[in-house]
Protein backbone atom coordinates (compact mmCIF):
# COMPACT_ATOMS: atom_id res chain seq x y z
CA UNK A 1 0.00 0.00 0.00
CA UNK A 2 1.74 3.18 -1.14
CA UNK A 3 0.23 5.83 1.11
CA UNK A 4 0.94 4.36 4.57
CA UNK A 5 4.59 3.95 3.61
CA UNK A 6 4.89 7.54 2.46
CA UNK A 7 2.97 8.76 5.47
CA UNK A 8 5.35 6.89 7.77
CA UNK A 9 8.34 8.34 5.97
CA UNK A 10 6.91 11.85 6.17
CA UNK A 11 6.30 11.40 9.90
CA UNK A 12 9.86 10.18 10.42
CA UNK A 13 11.31 13.12 8.52
CA UNK A 14 9.10 15.53 10.44
CA UNK A 15 10.27 14.12 13.77
CA UNK A 16 13.85 14.36 12.58
CA UNK A 17 13.41 18.00 11.61
CA UNK A 18 11.63 18.80 14.87
CA UNK A 19 14.50 17.21 16.74
CA UNK A 20 16.95 19.30 14.76
CA UNK A 21 15.00 22.49 15.40
CA UNK A 22 14.60 21.66 19.08
CA UNK A 23 18.39 21.72 19.50
CA UNK A 24 18.44 25.32 18.37
CA UNK A 25 15.51 26.54 20.44
CA UNK A 26 15.90 25.13 23.92
CA UNK A 27 18.66 26.58 26.07
CA UNK A 28 21.60 24.29 25.51
CA UNK A 29 24.89 24.22 27.36
CA UNK A 30 27.74 25.67 25.36
CA UNK A 31 30.33 23.19 24.20
CA UNK A 32 32.86 24.91 26.47
CA UNK A 33 30.67 24.15 29.49
CA UNK A 34 29.99 20.60 28.31
CA UNK A 35 33.76 20.04 28.16
CA UNK A 36 34.06 21.23 31.77
CA UNK A 37 35.60 24.61 31.18
CA UNK A 38 39.37 25.09 31.16
CA UNK A 39 39.90 22.40 33.83
CA UNK A 40 37.89 19.89 31.84
CA UNK A 41 39.75 20.79 28.66
CA UNK A 42 43.07 20.30 30.44
CA UNK A 43 41.99 16.80 31.47
CA UNK A 44 40.72 16.11 27.96
CA UNK A 45 43.95 17.23 26.30
CA UNK A 46 45.99 14.95 28.62
CA UNK A 47 43.79 12.07 27.46
CA UNK A 48 44.06 13.12 23.80
CA UNK A 49 47.85 13.23 23.91
CA UNK A 50 47.94 9.80 25.56
CA UNK A 51 45.81 8.38 22.71
CA UNK A 52 47.88 9.97 19.92
CA UNK A 53 51.17 8.78 21.41
CA UNK A 54 49.84 5.25 21.97
CA UNK A 55 48.55 4.90 18.40
CA UNK A 56 51.43 3.52 16.37
CA UNK A 57 49.76 4.55 13.12
CA UNK A 58 50.15 8.25 13.93
CA UNK A 59 52.61 8.46 16.84
CA UNK A 60 55.42 8.95 14.33
CA UNK A 61 53.92 12.33 13.38
CA UNK A 62 54.71 13.54 16.93
CA UNK A 63 58.42 12.65 16.87
CA UNK A 64 59.54 16.28 16.89
CA UNK A 65 56.77 17.53 19.18
CA UNK A 66 57.44 19.48 22.36
CA UNK A 67 54.55 18.09 24.35
CA UNK A 68 54.41 20.88 26.93
CA UNK A 69 54.06 23.42 24.12
CA UNK A 70 51.65 21.17 22.24
CA UNK A 71 49.42 20.72 25.28
CA UNK A 72 49.28 24.45 26.03
CA UNK A 73 48.38 25.29 22.43
CA UNK A 74 45.82 22.48 22.13
CA UNK A 75 44.07 23.61 25.33
CA UNK A 76 43.91 27.18 23.97
CA UNK A 77 42.70 25.95 20.59
CA UNK A 78 39.89 23.80 21.99
CA UNK A 79 38.93 26.55 24.45
CA UNK A 80 38.56 29.10 21.66
CA UNK A 81 36.75 26.73 19.30
CA UNK A 82 34.27 25.60 21.96
CA UNK A 83 33.33 29.16 22.80
CA UNK A 84 35.56 29.77 25.81
CA UNK A 85 37.40 32.97 26.62
CA UNK A 86 40.97 32.05 25.69
CA UNK A 87 43.58 33.30 23.28
CA UNK A 88 45.24 30.91 20.87
CA UNK A 89 48.93 31.75 20.73
CA UNK A 90 50.12 29.12 18.28
CA UNK A 91 50.78 28.83 14.56
CA UNK A 92 47.95 28.53 12.06
CA UNK A 93 46.78 24.97 11.40
CA UNK A 94 48.44 25.07 8.02
CA UNK A 95 51.80 26.28 9.34
CA UNK A 96 51.70 23.91 12.31
CA UNK A 97 51.32 20.86 10.07
CA UNK A 98 53.38 22.03 7.12
CA UNK A 99 55.70 19.42 5.65
CA UNK A 100 54.15 16.51 7.54
CA UNK A 101 52.21 15.32 4.51
CA UNK A 102 49.39 13.99 6.66
CA UNK A 103 47.19 11.54 4.72
CA UNK A 104 43.39 11.26 4.85
CA UNK A 105 43.87 7.94 6.67
CA UNK A 106 46.11 9.51 9.33
CA UNK A 107 43.59 12.31 9.86
CA UNK A 108 40.78 9.78 10.37
CA UNK A 109 42.90 7.80 12.84
CA UNK A 110 43.50 11.05 14.70
CA UNK A 111 39.72 11.67 14.73
CA UNK A 112 39.02 8.18 16.10
CA UNK A 113 41.77 8.51 18.72
CA UNK A 114 40.20 11.85 19.72
CA UNK A 115 36.83 10.16 20.14
CA UNK A 116 38.40 7.41 22.27
CA UNK A 117 39.97 10.04 24.53
CA UNK A 118 36.62 11.82 24.90
CA UNK A 119 34.95 8.53 25.82
CA UNK A 120 37.65 7.89 28.43
CA UNK A 121 37.08 11.24 30.14
CA UNK A 122 33.34 10.56 30.16
CA UNK A 123 31.99 13.03 27.60
CA UNK A 124 28.56 12.26 26.11
CA UNK A 125 28.07 11.14 22.52
CA UNK A 126 26.51 14.52 21.73
CA UNK A 127 29.53 16.40 23.08
CA UNK A 128 31.91 14.05 21.23
CA UNK A 129 30.14 14.74 17.94
CA UNK A 130 30.06 18.50 18.52
CA UNK A 131 33.79 18.42 19.20
CA UNK A 132 34.57 16.23 16.17
CA UNK A 133 32.54 18.44 13.86
CA UNK A 134 34.71 21.37 14.97
CA UNK A 135 37.97 19.44 14.57
CA UNK A 136 36.85 18.30 11.12
CA UNK A 137 36.81 21.88 9.89
CA UNK A 138 40.59 22.05 10.17
CA UNK A 139 41.15 19.07 7.89
CA UNK A 140 41.67 21.01 4.67
CA UNK A 141 44.40 23.12 6.26
CA UNK A 142 46.08 20.19 8.00
CA UNK A 143 46.36 17.40 5.42
CA UNK A 144 48.50 16.76 2.35
CA UNK A 145 51.05 19.52 2.74
CA UNK B 1 -7.12 -17.67 -16.60
CA UNK B 2 -5.29 -14.45 -15.78
CA UNK B 3 -1.68 -13.77 -16.69
CA UNK B 4 -0.88 -13.86 -13.01
CA UNK B 5 -2.41 -17.33 -12.54
CA UNK B 6 -0.57 -18.78 -15.53
CA UNK B 7 2.69 -17.20 -14.35
CA UNK B 8 2.17 -18.68 -10.92
CA UNK B 9 1.62 -22.09 -12.51
CA UNK B 10 4.79 -21.71 -14.58
CA UNK B 11 6.91 -20.81 -11.57
CA UNK B 12 5.57 -23.51 -9.29
CA UNK B 13 5.83 -26.23 -11.95
CA UNK B 14 9.45 -25.36 -12.75
CA UNK B 15 11.89 -28.08 -11.62
CA UNK B 16 14.82 -27.00 -9.50
CA UNK B 17 17.76 -26.00 -11.67
CA UNK B 18 20.96 -27.90 -11.11
CA UNK B 19 24.45 -27.53 -12.52
CA UNK B 20 24.13 -24.10 -14.12
CA UNK B 21 27.17 -22.66 -15.81
CA UNK B 22 28.98 -20.22 -13.60
CA UNK B 23 29.24 -16.71 -14.83
CA UNK B 24 32.53 -15.61 -16.38
CA UNK B 25 32.70 -12.92 -13.75
CA UNK B 26 32.81 -15.46 -10.96
CA UNK B 27 35.74 -17.26 -12.62
CA UNK B 28 37.38 -13.86 -12.86
CA UNK B 29 36.80 -13.40 -9.15
CA UNK B 30 38.84 -16.50 -8.41
CA UNK B 31 41.75 -14.77 -10.12
CA UNK B 32 41.20 -11.34 -8.62
CA UNK B 33 40.43 -12.22 -5.03
CA UNK B 34 43.86 -13.65 -4.03
CA UNK B 35 45.54 -10.52 -5.41
CA UNK B 36 43.16 -8.27 -3.54
CA UNK B 37 43.66 -10.29 -0.37
CA UNK B 38 47.38 -9.81 -0.43
CA UNK B 39 47.28 -6.04 -0.97
CA UNK B 40 44.29 -4.95 1.02
CA UNK B 41 43.20 -4.32 4.60
CA UNK B 42 43.20 -0.51 4.82
CA UNK B 43 41.33 0.89 7.82
CA UNK B 44 41.77 4.61 7.25
CA UNK B 45 38.09 5.47 7.21
CA UNK B 46 35.79 6.19 10.14
CA UNK B 47 33.83 3.32 11.71
CA UNK B 48 30.44 2.68 10.04
CA UNK B 49 31.35 4.63 6.89
CA UNK B 50 31.70 1.37 4.96
CA UNK B 51 27.87 1.25 4.94
CA UNK B 52 26.17 -2.10 4.38
CA UNK B 53 25.66 -4.03 1.14
CA UNK B 54 22.81 -3.92 -1.37
CA UNK B 55 21.19 -7.07 -2.65
CA UNK B 56 23.20 -6.52 -5.85
CA UNK B 57 26.46 -6.29 -3.93
CA UNK B 58 27.22 -2.57 -3.98
CA UNK B 59 28.19 -0.57 -0.93
CA UNK B 60 25.05 1.20 0.27
CA UNK B 61 21.90 0.30 2.13
CA UNK B 62 20.04 -2.94 1.56
CA UNK B 63 18.29 -1.52 -1.50
CA UNK B 64 20.13 1.60 -2.70
CA UNK B 65 23.81 1.90 -3.65
CA UNK B 66 25.49 4.85 -1.94
CA UNK B 67 28.25 7.13 -3.18
CA UNK B 68 30.39 5.39 -0.53
CA UNK B 69 33.22 3.14 -1.78
CA UNK B 70 33.18 -0.38 -0.30
CA UNK B 71 35.44 -1.27 2.59
CA UNK B 72 37.35 0.92 5.02
CA UNK B 73 40.20 1.86 2.72
CA UNK B 74 41.11 5.53 2.57
CA UNK B 75 42.95 7.27 -0.25
CA UNK B 76 46.08 5.27 -0.98
CA UNK B 77 44.68 2.10 0.61
CA UNK B 78 42.72 -0.93 -0.58
CA UNK B 79 40.13 -3.02 1.22
CA UNK B 80 37.63 -5.78 0.56
CA UNK B 81 34.78 -7.50 2.37
CA UNK B 82 32.18 -10.23 2.09
CA UNK B 83 28.50 -9.88 2.87
CA UNK B 84 25.73 -12.38 3.39
CA UNK B 85 22.13 -11.12 3.30
CA UNK B 86 19.02 -13.08 4.13
CA UNK B 87 15.42 -11.98 3.85
CA UNK B 88 12.22 -13.87 4.52
CA UNK B 89 8.95 -12.47 3.26
CA UNK B 90 5.53 -14.04 2.98
CA UNK B 91 6.32 -16.15 -0.09
CA UNK B 92 9.97 -15.53 -0.80
CA UNK B 93 13.27 -16.55 0.76
CA UNK B 94 16.04 -14.27 -0.42
CA UNK B 95 19.71 -14.99 0.00
CA UNK B 96 22.58 -12.92 -1.34
CA UNK B 97 26.33 -13.39 -1.15
CA UNK B 98 28.61 -10.54 -2.18
CA UNK B 99 32.28 -9.71 -2.50
CA UNK B 100 33.30 -6.06 -2.59
CA UNK B 101 36.67 -4.47 -3.29
CA UNK B 102 37.49 -0.83 -2.74
CA UNK B 103 40.55 0.95 -4.16
CA UNK B 104 41.89 4.21 -2.71
CA UNK B 105 38.43 5.41 -1.62
CA UNK B 106 37.88 6.05 -5.31
CA UNK B 107 36.90 2.87 -7.15
CA UNK B 108 34.70 -0.08 -6.16
CA UNK B 109 34.30 -3.49 -7.79
CA UNK B 110 31.66 -5.93 -6.60
CA UNK B 111 30.32 -9.41 -7.35
CA UNK B 112 27.07 -10.75 -6.00
CA UNK B 113 24.81 -13.72 -6.34
CA UNK B 114 21.20 -13.21 -5.27
CA UNK B 115 18.68 -16.03 -5.06
CA UNK B 116 14.96 -15.85 -4.39
CA UNK B 117 13.48 -19.19 -3.45
CA UNK B 118 9.86 -19.50 -4.40
CA UNK B 119 7.29 -21.58 -2.56
CA UNK B 120 7.23 -25.27 -3.27
CA UNK B 121 4.22 -27.07 -4.54
CA UNK B 122 4.29 -30.83 -4.17
CA UNK B 123 7.45 -32.83 -3.48
CA UNK B 124 10.91 -31.34 -3.83
CA UNK B 125 12.07 -27.76 -3.55
CA UNK B 126 10.45 -24.76 -5.14
CA UNK B 127 12.15 -23.08 -8.08
CA UNK B 128 14.76 -20.36 -7.56
CA UNK B 129 15.05 -17.01 -9.26
CA UNK B 130 18.76 -16.24 -9.49
CA UNK B 131 20.49 -12.95 -10.28
CA UNK B 132 24.23 -12.42 -10.68
CA UNK B 133 25.61 -8.90 -10.62
CA UNK B 134 29.01 -7.45 -11.48
CA UNK B 135 29.27 -3.88 -10.23
CA UNK B 136 31.69 -1.01 -10.63
CA UNK B 137 31.53 2.41 -8.98
CA UNK B 138 33.69 5.49 -9.30
CA UNK B 139 33.78 8.41 -6.88
CA UNK B 140 33.54 11.53 -9.01
CA UNK B 141 34.09 14.30 -6.46
CA UNK B 142 33.30 15.59 -2.99
CA UNK B 143 33.62 13.79 0.31
CA UNK B 144 31.26 11.91 2.57
CA UNK B 145 32.20 13.88 5.70
CA UNK B 146 34.64 16.69 5.01
CA UNK B 147 34.67 19.83 2.94
CA UNK B 148 31.70 21.59 1.42
CA UNK B 149 30.74 19.18 -1.38
CA UNK B 150 28.92 15.90 -0.69
CA UNK B 151 30.31 12.68 -2.15
CA UNK B 152 29.03 11.92 -5.63
CA UNK B 153 29.68 8.62 -7.38
CA UNK B 154 28.61 6.98 -10.62
CA UNK B 155 28.09 3.24 -10.87
CA UNK B 156 27.13 0.50 -13.29
CA UNK B 157 25.82 -2.97 -12.62
CA UNK B 158 25.80 -5.74 -15.19
CA UNK B 159 23.07 -8.16 -14.18
CA UNK B 160 22.32 -11.65 -15.43
CA UNK B 161 19.24 -13.68 -14.53
CA UNK B 162 20.39 -17.26 -14.22
CA UNK B 163 17.28 -18.98 -15.50
CA UNK B 164 16.56 -17.62 -18.96
CA UNK B 165 13.45 -19.69 -19.61
CA UNK B 166 11.90 -18.90 -16.27
CA UNK B 167 12.21 -15.11 -16.50
CA UNK B 168 10.94 -15.11 -20.07
CA UNK B 169 7.92 -17.11 -18.96
CA UNK B 170 7.41 -14.37 -16.39
CA UNK B 171 7.31 -11.72 -19.08
CA UNK B 172 10.94 -10.64 -19.43
CA UNK B 173 12.27 -9.50 -22.81
CA UNK B 174 15.83 -10.29 -21.85
CA UNK B 175 17.76 -12.19 -19.21
CA UNK B 176 20.49 -9.57 -18.78
CA UNK B 177 20.76 -5.83 -18.47
CA UNK B 178 22.88 -2.94 -17.29
CA UNK B 179 21.86 -0.54 -14.53
CA UNK B 180 23.54 2.84 -14.31
CA UNK B 181 23.23 5.17 -11.34
CA UNK B 182 24.38 8.39 -9.78
CA UNK B 183 24.50 8.55 -5.99
CA UNK B 184 24.97 11.48 -3.61
CA UNK B 185 25.88 10.76 0.01
CA UNK B 186 26.68 12.94 2.98
CA UNK B 187 27.34 12.31 6.64
CA UNK B 188 26.93 15.23 9.04
CA UNK B 189 28.99 14.75 12.21
CA UNK B 190 26.83 17.12 14.26
CA UNK B 191 23.31 16.41 13.06
CA UNK B 192 19.93 16.07 14.76
CA UNK B 193 20.34 15.57 18.52
CA UNK B 194 24.07 16.04 17.88
CA UNK B 195 24.21 12.61 16.25
CA UNK B 196 25.92 11.65 12.99
CA UNK B 197 23.33 11.66 10.19
CA UNK B 198 23.82 10.00 6.82
CA UNK B 199 21.59 10.87 3.88
CA UNK B 200 21.78 9.40 0.42
CA UNK B 201 19.94 9.83 -2.84
CA UNK B 202 20.42 7.55 -5.83
CA UNK B 203 19.07 8.06 -9.32
CA UNK B 204 19.10 4.88 -11.34
CA UNK B 205 18.43 4.02 -14.97
CA UNK B 206 17.37 0.41 -15.38
CA UNK B 207 15.52 -2.15 -17.45
CA UNK B 208 15.40 -4.58 -14.53
CA UNK B 209 12.13 -6.02 -13.31
CA UNK B 210 12.21 -6.37 -9.54
CA UNK B 211 15.95 -5.77 -9.35
CA UNK B 212 16.43 -8.22 -12.24
CA UNK B 213 14.98 -11.23 -10.45
CA UNK B 214 12.20 -11.26 -13.04
CA UNK B 215 14.54 -10.48 -15.89
CA UNK B 216 14.66 -7.30 -17.94
CA UNK B 217 12.11 -5.30 -19.89
CA UNK B 218 12.38 -3.64 -23.29
CA UNK B 219 12.04 -0.15 -21.87
CA UNK B 220 14.60 1.61 -19.74
CA UNK B 221 13.16 3.53 -16.83
CA UNK B 222 14.18 5.67 -13.89
CA UNK B 223 14.22 4.77 -10.21
CA UNK B 224 14.85 7.00 -7.22
CA UNK B 225 16.38 5.65 -4.03
CA UNK B 226 16.42 7.55 -0.74
CA UNK B 227 18.25 6.33 2.34
CA UNK B 228 18.88 7.70 5.77
CA UNK B 229 20.78 6.49 8.81
CA UNK B 230 21.19 8.12 12.20
CA UNK B 231 24.17 6.96 14.26
CA UNK B 232 22.88 6.86 17.83
CA UNK B 233 26.52 6.42 18.83
CA UNK B 234 29.67 5.38 16.93
CA UNK B 235 28.60 1.71 16.86
CA UNK B 236 24.82 1.78 16.27
CA UNK B 237 22.75 3.14 13.42
CA UNK B 238 19.03 3.19 12.76
CA UNK B 239 17.68 4.06 9.38
CA UNK B 240 15.37 3.43 6.52
CA UNK B 241 15.28 3.32 2.77
CA UNK B 242 12.82 3.92 -0.01
CA UNK B 243 13.05 2.72 -3.58
CA UNK B 244 10.61 4.48 -5.86
CA UNK B 245 10.08 2.85 -9.20
CA UNK B 246 7.66 2.99 -12.03
CA UNK B 247 5.89 0.15 -13.74
CA UNK B 248 7.93 -1.25 -16.58
CA UNK B 249 5.41 -3.51 -18.24
CA UNK B 250 1.82 -4.61 -18.15
CA UNK B 251 2.39 -8.12 -16.82
CA UNK B 252 3.32 -7.41 -13.21
CA UNK B 253 2.96 -4.35 -11.05
CA UNK B 254 6.05 -3.18 -9.28
CA UNK B 255 5.61 -1.24 -6.10
CA UNK B 256 7.88 0.93 -4.05
CA UNK B 257 10.20 -0.93 -1.73
CA UNK B 258 10.98 0.36 1.71
CA UNK B 259 12.88 -0.92 4.72
CA UNK B 260 13.76 0.07 8.24
CA UNK B 261 16.89 -1.25 9.89
CA UNK B 262 19.22 -1.28 12.87
CA UNK B 263 22.90 -1.76 12.13
CA UNK B 264 25.63 -2.65 14.60
CA UNK B 265 29.27 -1.81 13.90
CA UNK B 266 31.22 -3.34 16.81
CA UNK B 267 34.55 -2.80 15.00
CA UNK B 268 35.92 -2.57 11.47
CA UNK B 269 35.78 -6.36 11.06
CA UNK B 270 32.06 -6.99 11.33
CA UNK B 271 28.78 -5.31 10.55
CA UNK B 272 25.41 -6.81 11.56
CA UNK B 273 22.15 -5.42 10.23
CA UNK B 274 18.62 -6.38 11.18
CA UNK B 275 15.69 -4.91 9.32
CA UNK B 276 12.14 -5.10 8.17
CA UNK B 277 11.43 -4.88 4.46
CA UNK B 278 8.31 -4.32 2.41
CA UNK B 279 8.70 -5.25 -1.25
CA UNK B 280 5.02 -4.94 -2.13
CA UNK B 281 3.82 -7.19 -4.91
CA UNK B 282 6.64 -9.23 -6.47
CA UNK B 283 5.62 -10.91 -9.71
CA UNK B 284 2.50 -12.91 -9.00
CA UNK B 285 3.12 -12.86 -5.24
CA UNK B 286 1.21 -10.32 -3.16
CA UNK B 287 2.39 -8.25 -0.19
CA UNK B 288 5.95 -9.42 0.39
CA UNK B 289 6.96 -8.15 3.81
CA UNK B 290 9.36 -9.61 6.29
CA UNK B 291 12.62 -9.72 8.15
CA UNK B 292 16.04 -8.92 6.74
CA UNK B 293 19.40 -9.89 8.22
CA UNK B 294 22.82 -9.00 6.86
CA UNK B 295 26.30 -9.93 8.05
CA UNK B 296 29.40 -8.29 6.68
CA UNK B 297 32.88 -9.60 7.30
CA UNK B 298 35.99 -7.52 6.64
CA UNK B 299 39.00 -9.84 7.06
Amino acid sequence: MPFPALRALAMALLLLLLGACANGKKPEASLFDELGGVDGINTLVDALIDEYRADQRISGLFQMTDFDYFKARLVEDICVKSGGDCEYQGLSMEEAHSGMNISPAEFNWFVEDSRNAMIKVGLSVATQNRMLAILARDREAVIKQ
Amino acid sequence: MTIRDSALDTILARPKMLGRKTLLGFRLALLLIPGALMAAGGDGRILATNAITTLEGSAGGAFNPFAIIAGYGAQGQQDFDFALSLAHTDDLDLRALAFAYGYSDRFEFTLARLEAKLPKQGPGNGPTLGLDTIGAKLKLFGDLIYGSAPQISAGVQYKLARDDGLVRALGASDRSGVDAYLAVSRLWLDGPWHRNLLLNATLRSTQARQLGLLGFAEDRDWELGLSSALLLNPNWAVGGELRLKRRLDAMFDEQRWWNGFIAWFPNKKYTVTLGYADLGVVGPFPEQQGIYLSLKWNP
